[in-house]
């Protein structure tokens, strides 16, 4: 074995829904990395990007970019929504939650988040080769 | 806000809670051009995860 090589801890999450609790709690229902349809193109129905953010203030732009990590080609994108940041201090707890994301083919797909144009965070999801026998993931 | 942009949780304690429910955009020559870049922190998290390939190549899949 060679040497170690540390991580890095991935700041977005992937999950199916979520369910808001009393005193600002939250269930996030079906987090995933990876999902095994049984034929392409693929719909996922629900997809909710998750992220925790802190030290940003005032008026941004936001969006969620959707690209095949082998070719970088961009596959989906979201219409950009302005959030406000009202302190440096806080923490925000951002949810884009989709519905019918398709996707081609199977393989890596990237999920960017974006403030501003600019990319602060990202995460991988497996799209699996079709399966013929259990449902998705 | 938009209506699409839901504040759901303020009390005051350093916690917001931010729903947005996304809509896909049609992509667009002008979303294909946009300019856009990568945070300093993911900058190096690229180069350190390249320079950690080159020192320790990836083992092939077989």
């Amino acid at each position: 074995m060679t040497q170690s090589i540390v991580p890095f801890a991935r700041p977005l999450f992937l999950c199916e829904d979520f369910v808001r609790r009393e005193r600002g709690k939250m269930d996030f229902l079906g987090a995933y990395h990876a999902v095994s349809p049984r034929k392409y193109p693929f719909t996922q129905d629900w997809m909710c990007v998750v992220a925790h953010l802190s030290g940003g203030l005032g008026t941004v732009n936001t969006y969620i970019d959707i690209r095949e990590a082998e070719t970088d080609s961009l596959i989906h994108t979201s219409i950009p929504r302005e959030i406000v940041l009202p302190s440096r201090d806080y923490l925000i707890r951002l949810t884009h939650r989709f519905q019918s994301v398709r996707f081609p083919k199977p393989g890596i797909y990237l999920v960017e988040l974006y403030c501003e144009h600019e990319c602060i965070a990202d995460i991988s999801v497996f799209l699996r080769p079709p399966l013929t026998g259990s449902s998705d993931e | 806000m938009n209506e699409s942009v839901k504040e759901s949780f303020n009390t005051g304690e350093g916690l917001i809670s931010i729903e947005i429910i996304a809509e896909l955009a049609p992509i667009t020559p002008e979303i294909m051009a946009r300019k856009q870049t990568r945070a300093p922190w993911l900058r190096a998290r690229d180069e350190y995860f390249r320079q950690m390939d080159l020192e320790n190549p990836p083992e092939k899949p077989e």
